[in-house]
């Protein structure tokens, strides 16, 4: 039964009116919006692709003139370019601006049950809760679209935590279309996500200091891929003006780093037979930031932490293959899938650049390709799927979807 | 004149704890007096307890009388130990009493008030119990935070003073005197002879609570190692005067040293006759020769204990007192050893020092370790060392014994007997002025619902917070105000400070604010209905579609609705309830508030709206779910 019917059986009330709550004035510097809630009471009911959807839509709503509210508690997960009143806002003056917005997007939360009881249009995700009992119980059929996951076939956890979130599952473009959809605006949304990661949503930076690229923005923290191309001065020119972080899989003068310190946030070493026992004692003592990894595996990361036994601790980073890719896209739709099959016409959006000298790259494998992107947008860049090793050893910062030839939601 | 109205919170009189035989003695010398008006606060006790109409003091108990509020208690077990402390009652108990001058005799931990509105705001006096190094942080607070604060052994004074705080004073423990001495030699043969132990025994006695506090092991061992190294030492005998089934298994750490068990020697007594006998442990439940009463002698333990007087017929059997501890407050067996005239041994630290000090008593050697957990250090007493003490004493005349311990038991009577120590407390109490508080300390809520200020400068932005949330006068020159401020500097939100200020004011008045449950609801003679509901916010906005039904269903009532006060707003302006109070895990249960029983009578309907959805599920799956097989629709609006 629904939370409503609940309380009216255990408090022998009928449920004869809607909610009544205040709901203050507020005013926004425009009338023509729609409200996002990116929290929740409990981690496994919050949606991990907001940013995602919001990629998707915000077009269509730029040109039609809506703005995007987001509303909720200030620790709410943020989302880029949307007007955020998260923790701004007093329950009323929240209540008051899910009343009057044009559609209210979010969670299982207390914003979907006042959309729901204005008639405000809805879209609605469930992952751990299920909208037949956790669902709005004052709604306009018509003008509701509550997305439930597949749950790869289970019944709701009603848990407070999930490992993966089982909300997660559903596509941001389900969501895209049904919000365009109750908005009656017309899209050509018509990608079909297969995989993707939160890191996809994560802007990263990463520089290859073979020059120093000239397109950067200032106050960017910066990754640089001393393992791609080892240059300690441009390393060091880079640290002068940017934050840094290091990915290398060399010694790095020991001098340097402790004269750079301010500006390093964090370095992960690539131990191999290059590092000596001492420069990883140092790194230890140096109260840096730091990480030791090893992308080796089996006998031979064994004999590596034998080596450094003591002295470290070497984190394992296992590469994901293309089986991985055809493994996690097989949950993501729930369905099996064959890997032999040629994961050809794909594309993928990221948020993590790579730059080297004066061009941009989505991924390794386009950039020892050579194959450069030429768009920079705000959600993330899309590109094609380069269907080789080294692409899906980084599926963990990628979101991949394919296109389908119809918009089978377009007005 | 009126007489000075004296409280004392400790264990009951009439509990067999050092604490209660304390306590009592104290009550005994301040009674007769006639210029206190004694009244207890009984720790352990049910505030009304029928036994306290017979005593010749007013006495109340720190526990409630009120079954529900106890079986509330009893769910927590640390919020239960610190009601039976008193905590629970204490200021309902100074509310009505009025003391003058209030003794809190505990261990430290009994008495976590030295921040409560009313400490020292008339005499407050701690007297507990410190024993262990080094003190914790929360005993450092109540040393530097209480006017008149007392210990039972000098060692925590000297402690106490190397902090830097000369308040501290020791005022030992009262211990009884009148059934303790030295028997003559004739009487004391004759008690062996009773008993069945050779005339020539040599007998070394320990008097204990078989407990982790007491070092039983060195004495087992250093018995044994002192027969070894003497042979020619007729008949040696240990008697342990305990409960063999609580604690150490002692036949097992006679096995293991090589102790004959008919060399250990304990004290029976018999759950029907009450006599008692001291011989070798034979196991428990053993029939009584006297009554013959069959498996009723037991080793003595709390419940069935000898009289002092037959103490002092334990202690008469013994040619030497061994008592062995890594730690302790103040160990009464020790006194009441010196008392009855015996050479005694013991270790030099925490409560022992005070005895080791003095040249009649032989100081164990000790090694220090640490306690796993509170880090306090704990000694261990060195076996061979007590051996050395047997040798020494065994090789005395008995002249030279007789001389030792009156030596010990002159120094006892001067330092512990209630004549002494009762003179001292007196002194104290007549030190302290009559009260004139007024005993309102009514918690002053912090406004946690003030506005965010728009104030241009910084400084006068903090002070702002700390006045109107706190109502503290902060001033710029103050750490608090400074530490702010240079988050402010260093690119810190306004709005995260403000949020921080409001925080702290709602855990301060949620700590501070325990009014009565009568007191949260309007006495307009109107009839109240109460439903709770603790959380959360989408439960509560949905119950604001009930609030209209319950004024229709009930009209002559006020309606009421419990919930976290985070929870509050979402009724704000509601015209059909009258008032949202905060919940309380009381509010649980429905019997606290309809007036069961004896209980009074505080809403005409209850109802726990929250019990099918966030106490025990049972909404989840009665109604409409998908099976597992089927295929959820995606995208489709539900129906």
């Amino acid at each position: 039964m629904k939370l409503a019917e609940a309380y009216s059986l255990s408090s022998a009330l009928p449920i004869e009116n809607k909610p009544s709550m205040m709901a203050s004035f507020t005013p926004l510097p425009f009338d023509r919006y729609i409200t996002i809630q990116t929290g929740a009471g409990f981690p496994s009911k919050q949606y991990s692709y907001y940013n995602a959807v919001i990629g998707l839509i915000q077009p269509y709503l730029d040109t039609h003139g809506i703005k995007i509210v987001h509303l909720g508690a200030k620790d709410d997960e943020a989302v880029a370019h949307v007007c955020d009143y998260r923790g701004l806002t007093t329950i009323h003056q929240a209540h008051y601006c899910v009343r009057n917005a044009l559609l209210h997007f979010g969670n299982d939360s207390w914003m979907a049950h006042a959309a729901g009881s204005a008639n405000i249009p809805l879209v609605c995700l469930y992952g751990s809760t299920s909208p037949s009992v956790h669902g709005p119980y004052w709604k306009n059929n018509d003008s509701t679209a509550l997305l439930e996951s597949h749950r790869a076939g289970n019944r709701p956890s009603f848990s407070a935590s999930e490992q993966p979130k089982t909300i997660d599952f559903i596509p941001p473009e389900d969501a895209a279309k049904a919000i365009l959809k109750l908005l009656r605006i017309p899209h050509q949304i018509n990608e079909r996500t297969l995989f993707i990661s939160p890191f996809s949503c994560q802007k990263i930076t990463e520089v290859v200091p073979s020059s120093i690229p000239a397109l950067l923005a200032p106050h960017l923290p910066l990754t640089i891929r001393m393992d791609l191309h080892f240059d300690e001065n441009i390393m060091a020119e880079l640290a002068r003006r940017w934050k840094i972080s290091i990915i290398t899989n060399r010694p790095i003068s020991h001098a340097l780093l402790q004269s750079l310190r301010p500006q390093i946030n964090v370095i992960h070493f690539e131990i191999n037979e290059s590092f000596d026992l001492d420069y990883v004692k140092s790194i230890r003592k140096s109260g840096m930031q730091h990480v030791f990894f090893s992308k080796r595996s089996g006998e031979e990361l064994r004999q590596l932490r034998i080596r450094f036994f003591d002295i470290a601790q070497i984190n394992a980073f296992s590469l994901s293959t293309r089986a991985d890719f055809a493994e996690q896209c097989g949950k993501y739709l729930n369905k099996k899938l064959d890997i032999s099959d040629k994961f050809v016409g794909l594309k993928f959006k990221t948020n993590r650049l790579i730059f080297k000298d004066d061009s941009t790259y989505l991924s390794l494998s386009h950039l020892q390709r050579g194959i450069k992107n030429d768009n920079i947008g705000g959600h993330g860049c899309i590109g094609e799927v380069i269907d080789d090793d080294l692409f899906w050893s980084e599926m963990g910062l990628f979101h991949v979807f394919e296109q389908c030839e119809k918009t089978s939601d377009a007005l | 004149m009126r007489k000075k109205i004296v409280a004392i919170n400790s264990d009951h009189v009439f509990a067999k704890t050092g604490l209660g035989r304390n306590a009592k003695e104290l009550v005994k010398y301040l009674l007769p007096l006639d210029k206190y008006e004694i009244v207890y606060y009984a720790s352990g006790m049910q505030w009304g307890n029928g036994d306290f109409s017979s005593l010749p003091f007013k006495c109340h108990g720190a526990l409630p009388d009120n079954p529900q509020e106890l079986q509330e208690l009893q769910r927590d077990q640390l919020k239960m130990r610190d009601a039976a402390y008193g905590g629970a009652n204490i200021e309902r108990f100074i509310r009505e009493v009025r003391p003058d001058v209030m003794i809190f005799s505990n261990d430290s931990w009994a008495f976590p008030y030295c921040k409560k509105p009313w400490w020292d705001k008339f005499g407050c006096i701690l007297h507990v119990t410190l024993d262990s190094l080094p003190f914790l942080p929360d005993q450092i607070d109540q040393i530097k935070n209480s006017k008149h604060f007392r210990v039972w052994s000098d060692f925590a004074q000297k402690e106490s003073e190397k902090l830097g705080c000369n308040h501290v004073k020791t005022l030992t423990g009262m211990i009884n005197r009148e059934s303790f001495q030295r028997l003559n030699e004739h009487a004391r043969i004759q008690l062996r002879f009773k008993n069945n132990i050779p005339i020539d025994a040599f007998v070394v006695g320990f008097v204990f609570r078989s407990q982790l506090r007491k070092e039983l092991r060195p004495l087992m061992e250093g018995f044994s190692m002192f027969k070894r190294q003497n042979p020619e030492v007729r008949n040696p005998r240990l008697l342990l005067h305990t409960n063999f089934s609580e604690g150490w298994d002692i036949p097992r750490m006679a096995r293991e040293f090589d102790i004959d068990p008919k060399e250990i020697l304990t004290t029976y007594i018999c759950r029907n006759c009450n006599n008692h006998e001291f011989r070798p442990f034979s196991g428990q439940d053993c029939d009584c020769r006297f009554c013959g009463a069959q498996k009723s002698q037991v080793t003595c333990n709390v419940v069935n204990g000898v009289e002092e007087k037959s103490l002092n017929e334990v202690y008469n059997l013994m040619d030497c007192y061994c008592h062995l501890m890594n730690a302790g407050g103040l160990e009464i067996p020790i006194v009441e050893a010196l008392y009855a005239g015996l050479p005694v041994a013991t270790v030099g630290y925490s409560s022992g020092e005070m005895f080791t000090e003095q040249p009649f008593v032989y100081p164990i050697d000790f090694s220090w370790s640490v306690q796993f957990g509170t880090q306090f250090k704990r000694a261990c007493p060195s076996a061979y060392s007590v051996s050395k003490f047997l040798k020494k004493i065994h090789a005395m005349s008995v002249k030279d014994r007789i001389e030792l311990g009156r030596k010990g038991a002159e120094w006892a009577v001067k330092t512990f007997s209630p004549e002494v120590v009762g003179k001292q407390w007196e002194e104290l109490i007549d030190s302290i002025p009559f009260t004139d508080y007024d005993f309102n300390f009514s918690y002053k809520p912090k406004n946690s619902s003030f506005p965010f200020p728009e104030i241009e400068q910084d400084s006068d932005f903090i002070t702002a917070l700390y006045k109107n949330i706190l109502d503290m006068d902060e001033l710029p020159s103050g750490e608090g105000h400074k530490h702010w401020a240079q988050i402010l500097k260093n690119g810190g939100k306004r709005r995260d400070v403000y949020a921080y200020f409001i925080k702290v004011a709602e855990d301060e008045n949620r700590k501070n604010t325990s009014v009565p449950l009568r007191e949260l609801f309007e006495n307009n003679g109107r009839k109240r209905a109460l439903f709770v509901l603790k959380e959360s916010i989408g439960d509560h906005f949905i119950f604001t579609s009930f609030c209209k039904s319950m004024s229709e269903k009930y009209p002559d009532y006020d309606i009421y609705i419990a919930a976290d006060p985070k929870y509050h707003e979402v009724y704000a302006g509601n015209p059909h309830i009258k008032r949202v109070i905060p919940y309380l895990p009381i509010m649980e249960n429905e019997l606290n508030f309809i007036g069961a029983g004896s209980n009074e009578k505080l809403v005409d309907v209850y109802s726990n709206v929250g019990v099918p959805t966030q106490r025990i599920l049972n909404y989840l799956s009665n109604g409409y779910l998908p099976s597992p097989e089927s295929k959820v629709p995606v995208g489709i609006p539900a129906s």
